[in-house]
């Protein structure tokens, strides 16, 4: 059920079969939610964690005008809100962006973890702290980035995260968004998101189309994007 | 709530809107559309210029065009008269 948490672990330390069992029984429960639902509201106590088993989430903050920006995509194997462990509440929401599966982990058996897994404890920290790597990168795009070089960006690092889970098919992969979310990932308008996707289309680096990405010159879109997957921490090593 | 599609026409041809948005009305549908004009308009001052020849054309669930935005309409220009050439 864990399983894409454990390709997204694998890919950076190893996790003992120990390990997995402690992960996979601290899983109370699994449900299924809409598009659209806000799973996790900001300003709530919290007293579990969420990790996205199936779909597409977000991490999203409002102004009062109604304009959103979501802060950081969640695919499959990402624990969406494990800071809320520490935090205990959040300070933003987490919605689904499609129909999806998800698994929660009460805050006890967190807390059970950090006092008799030191390991695997730093593998939980080793999770938000990569979250905060992302978040960063996000920033560089949004402050500094052009719109193409932003979303040439996006779709280098939805490639790079999937295939650790396992979910891309050579250069190309699945992305059900639609133009209204990819705008509020970018800091950009739907109208200009479809402009700039026909821009990279037409330089034959990358093409979204019927929710598919496939990426014609990766070395091309890269370099559009200044992407280098550093930043995702992509390396087996002790933690 | 009706779905609106958003063509965008200028120097690079026709961009089409495939995917279209659900919105509660025509008032709504040009209300994005000039804030598409705007974000675009905001790439171009970035890159030094602002290409003002373009359009973009806002379709009902049919696909029958509704409204015209023109991209010389999504912003009030100031200041040019006074401006020595």
């Amino acid at each position: 059920m864990i399983d894409r948490l454990l390709l997204k672990l694998r890919a950076r330390d190893d996790v003992s079969a120990d390990e997995e069992a402690i992960l996979r029984d601290s899983v109370s429960a699994t449900r299924d939610v809409g598009a659209d639902v806000t799973v996790v509201h900001a300003d709530v106590d919290l007293v579990v964690s969420t990790i996205l088993l199936d779909g597409l989430m977000c991490r999203y903050k409002d102004l009062q005008n109604g304009e959103r920006q979501i802060t950081e995509l969640h695919v499959p194997g990402d624990f969406v809100d494990l800071h809320s462990f520490p935090l205990k509440r959040l300070d933003h929401n987490v919605m689904s962006l499609v129909p999806s599966r998800i698994a929660i982990v009460p805050h006890d058996r967190i807390q059970g973890i950090t006092e008799t897994r030191p390991h695997l404890t730093r593998l939980l920290w080793f999770m938000t702290t990569l979250d905060a790597a992302v978040h960063r990168e996000w920033q560089l795009s949004l402050g500094r980035r052009t719109s193409l070089a932003r979303i040439a960006h996006m779709l280098c690092e939805l490639h790079a995260r999937l295939e650790i889970v396992g979910m891309t098919d050579g250069n190309s992969y699945r992305l059900p968004l639609t133009q209204v979310d990819l705008a509020e990932c970018l800091g950009l308008t739907p109208i200009h998101v479809n402009r700039t996707l026909r821009e990279l289309r037409s330089r034959n680096l990358v093409t979204f189309r019927s929710k598919t990405v496939t990426i014609a010159d990766f070395a091309g879109l890269r370099q559009v994007a200044e992407f280098t997957p550093d930043y995702l921490f992509i390396e087996k090593r002790p933690r | 709530m009706a779905r609106y599609f958003f063509n965008v026409f200028n120097g690079s041809g026709l961009v089409e809107d495939e995917e279209g948005q659900d919105l509660p009305s025509l008032s709504a549908a040009r209300d994005v559309a000039i804030e598409g004009v705007r974000s675009i308009l905001r790439d171009d001052i970035s890159y030094g210029f602002i290409d003002f020849a373009g359009r973009v054309e806002v379709l009902g669930p049919d696909r029958r065009a509704l409204a015209t935005i023109a991209f010389r309409d999504a912003v009030e220009v100031r200041g040019l008269a006074g401006v020595p050439g």
